[in-house]
């Protein structure tokens, strides 16, 4: 898939609401993965509808919905690969892992869901006995060590290294309240002190029991020595602890054998468990943003009320209204025309964030959305702070269109073009860099290549109104102005000198409420451009659009040069 | 001061200072020593103790100079890898995202006394998801943390952290820290920068010499993230404060000054820095039992 169509389409900005809660729908949300295969897609489908029915069912019991995302939200990552032996933090993880997914499975059965979402590791299952194993050693059922019952051998050695600490705890004792009573020195617990010279230095005449080093010219540092006692128990210590090391590996071997053994069990509950985290955050999203299923077998692409969030939002920021997009398209090659700042780039954008959120296996913002799976979306043109070494803005566009048009170049995911379910493409201004006279010949030559490429839809916004009329294309043109309503609202402003000087958002704000984003039918009659009147509304002086007028009315601007 | 239970109780406090064997380490086995004791008095559990980098090993990881272990208890919390915690008898309770060149790190209980090497994360970010993992979570609201000045950022992000600044001075070393004494004392009391303040010049980066240099000369107030990101030495921050004000978008809590004094005694110090203020903030050698202090 082409990169450049989520990024034209602004999905980053709404992906951030996506949000799966274990580390591999996490992944999964990372990779931005645009599905090709419909069957696959529709199951996502399915799995989004299961968890809203879900979320339904708990309405009353909204501390249910809690603590499933708390158990997923706490789900470590796992060694899904056979190894001889895992580490100890691994085996961690596999209990980690496990709790939390009982916690799921307990959320969900007491709707009679669990066996719909998870497989069962109770019993004998490998994943059933790997946690029973780990379930005998550790305080919680998140947490874990080697416990004493994991094999006869620690209970021995962690007794005898218990015995030896207290031994020597109490050598350091008896040395500490000696030292106390002798010289008057607490050691109080601190490894060492540093004690005024002449007693630090009697101490060391004293001989053995403690050791004695300089500091400064004043002052000594001054550590006990441990007894003949504390020494024969440091050595037992040592000793023990070479045993409970043999032990421990030998539990973490045996343990190991076990996690192996239930790997096919762990690759199928992660496999579930990534399932379910991506349909819940799914769900999640098509509550909050109010979204339907889209409808994946139709040959028209058809928008009822597709809100273009991005957009939308940012009309929010300014305190701008918004248009939901309603239209169908049939045919392979779309031409919207429209004036600058009329809508056109936005119904293209439209167009690919639903395309492409319905691809990634998402529910999309609008109250219906009927179209195909593709194997290829695209964007052919520049994106906003692009340069490509030693290419211009058109030479970039004609980059992107020739990688288009000559699949073997390019590699897509989903296979080479003439693959099912073809191409959509968006064309946005192509060629708009270039002279008129050419752009038009170039832009009307591309749609004639994809008006009959049967498979692909290709839309082309555009401000070219010469391009070619060909059959097999639709030509569509966006309102526009309202220039009643512009008259009755902003009149001040196109007269010029009462709207100099008035703030930017003013100025969008009057333009917003007299355009009106509706997608038309064009007949290819002439049709007054908004361009003069945008540029009035933002201001520009009153003379140069009058002469833009006096030219535009002259009629042939190209004759009179 | 910084000599009981209670100075480290329910408290995030680093343990900074402004080089390698500083002391750091030691005071902080004996504020880990303090905060057990009181933990145990008060039913509360024991420490967690964490490092921002690598300690505890008898040798310096990267220099070879001797270093002090660090002494836990069962019932401590460490943040170390899982080999180094082996001794205090684990169970693990969290693992930490990524690896570090040591190996994975975990936050571990200690089940029983032993001395352990500490490891900590490259970055700052990791810090503070496993101190929110260890207090959030209801492990210990007692953390201990060793490291240096520049990874103390997330403080200001904790609630109820603090730092504390420890520094070990002999007579050849004497003016050098009281530099870093007055430094810390005039960094800690920057003022918080008022948001709404169109006057302030807003610097994303560090305060160097050579940002410094670049400042418009109109910018009379100069607004900083926190006291880390100031990379100037005494005599230049003095400078800079004369001339423009300094603020800072976050505080960071101070605990206290921890001197240790080697070849001079502790009134001496105070005698030198002479600054009430400051003096108010400092505690000495808390290993040192001098004439008169001899139980």
């Amino acid at each position: 898939m082409n990169g450049g169509a989520w990024r034209f389409a602004q999905l980053d900005e709404f992906w951030v609401h996506y949000q799966p809660l274990t580390p591999w729908g996490k992944d999964e949300a990372q990779a931005q993965t645009v599905l090709v295969d419909r069957h696959t897609i529709e199951s996502r489908f399915d799995d989004i509808d299961g968890v809203l029915s879900l979320m339904e069912a708990l309405a009353g019991e909204p501390s249910a919905l809690d603590r499933l995302s708390y158990h997923l939200r706490r789900m470590p990552r796992v060694p899904l690969e056979r190894k001889e032996a895992y580490e100890l933090l691994e085996l961690f993880q596999f209990k980690k892992f496990m709790a939390n997914y009982r916690g799921v499975a307990a959320t969900l059965r007491s709707r009679e869901a669990a066996s719909h979402w998870l497989p069962s590791i109770e019993g004998t299952s490998n994943a059933g006995l790997l946690a029973a194993e780990l379930d005998r050693g550790g305080s919680d059922p998140e947490t874990f060590y080697i416990a004493d019952v994991y094999d006869p051998a620690l209970a021995a050695a962690r007794a005898g290294i218990a015995a030896a600490d207290e031994a020597v705890g109490i050598e350091r004792v008896k040395a500490e309240a000696a030292t106390r009573l002798e010289y008057g020195l607490s050691f109080d617990g601190r490894e060492f002190v540093v004690a005024p010279r002449d007693v630090a230095r009697t101490m060391a005449e004293a001989g053995g029991r403690w050791t004695v080093e300089p500091y400064d010219d004043t002052r000594y540092i001054v550590r006990i020595a441990p007894s003949a006692a504390a020494i024969d128990a440091m050595a037992d210590r040592a000793r023990f602890l070479e045993d409970e090391r043999i032990a421990e590996a030998r539990v973490v071997d045996r343990i190991s054998a076990v996690a192996g053994a239930a790997v096919p069990d762990l690759l199928a509950m992660v496999a579930a468990v990534t399932r379910l985290d991506r349909a819940r955050a799914s769900a999640v999203l098509a509550r909050e943003f109010g979204m339907s299923r889209p409808v994946l077998d139709s040959g028209v692409t058809r928008l009822v009320g597709a809100r273009f969030v991005p957009c939308a939002d940012e009309c929010g920021r300014l305190g701008l209204s918004y248009t939901p997009l309603t239209s169908e398209f049939a045919a392979d090659a779309i031409v919207l025309f429209g004036s600058n700042m009329g809508g056109k780039t936005v119904v293209l954008k439209t167009l690919l964030f639903m395309q492409l959120l319905a691809q990634s296996g998402n529910f999309v913002p609008a109250t219906r959305f009927e179209t195909q799976v593709y194997a290829r979306v695209e964007y052919v043109g520049e994106l906003a702070g692009e340069r490509l070494t030693g290419l211009s803005g058109f030479g970039l566009e004609l980059w992107r269109l020739i990688a288009a048009r000559d699949v073997p170049l390019a590699t897509f995911e989903g296979g080479p073009r003439g693959s099912d379910g073809g191409a959509l493409l968006a064309f946005d201004e192509l060629a708009r860099t270039t002279g008129s006279h050419e752009a038009e010949a170039l832009l009307s030559a591309v749609v004639e290549a994809y008006a009959s490429s049967h498979g692909d839809r290709a839309f082309f916004a555009t401000h070219f109104r010469g391009i070619a009329r060909m059959p097999g294309v639709e030509y569509r043109r966006m309102r526009g102005l309202d220039r009643a309503a512009a008259e009755m609202h902003l009149g001040h402003l196109f007269d010029g000198a009462p709207g100099a000087g008035r703030p930017l958002a003013e100025r969008l704000a009057g333009i917003n409420r007299s355009m009106r984003y509706e997608v038309l039918p064009d007949d290819g009659a002439d049709v007054e451009s908004d361009a003069l009147a945008i540029a009035s509304f933002l201001g520009l002086e009153k003379h140069i659009v009058e002469r833009a007028r006096y030219y535009l009315m002259k009629g042939s601007f190209r004759e009179s040069r | 001061m910084l000599d009981s239970a209670e100075d480290f109780l329910g408290r995030v406090t680093f343990v900074t200072g402004p080089e390698k064997h500083c002391g750091k380490t030691t005071f902080m086995n004996r504020a880990a020593e303090l905060a057990r004791r009181g933990a145990r008095a008060s039913g509360r559990p024991g420490p967690a103790l964490l490092t921002a980098g690598y300690d505890g090993e008898s040798r310096d990881f990267l220099s070879g100079a001797r270093k002090p272990a660090v002494p836990v208890w069962a019932g401590d919390f460490v943040l170390t890898t899982e080999r180094f915690a082996r001794p205090c008898f684990p169970e693990i309770i969290d693992v930490l995202p990524g690896h570090t060149a040591l190996g994975r790190l975990c936050v571990a209980r200690a089940r029983r006394a032993s001395v352990v090497a500490l490891v900590g994360p490259d970055g700052n970010s990791q810090i503070a998801w496993a101190i929110d993992r260890i207090v959030a979570e209801g492990l210990t609201d007692t953390v201990l943390v060793d490291g240096a000045i520049n990874r103390i950022t997330q403080v200001a992000s904790i609630n109820g952290a603090r730092f504390v600044y420890v520094l070990r001075v002999d007579r050849s070393t004497l003016a050098q820290a009281l530099a870093k004494v007055r430094r810390i004392g005039m960094l800690i009391g920057l003022p918080i920068a008022a948001e709404a303040s169109s006057e302030a010049f807003w610097l994303d980066d560090a305060l160097t010499a050579e940002t410094v240099a670049r400042l418009p000369a109109g910018a009379r107030e100069v607004v900083v993230e926190d006291l880390t990101k100031v990379f100037l030495g005494d005599s230049e921050l003095r400078a800079f404060i004369r001339e423009r004000a300094l603020r800072v978008r976050r505080s960071i809590s101070f605990g206290g000054f921890v001197v240790s004094c080697r070849g001079l005694c502790d009134d001496e110090f105070l005698g030198a820095l002479d600054d009430e203020r400051l003096a108010g903030m400092i505690a000495f050698n808390p290993y040192e039992l001098a004439r008169g202090m001899v139980a």
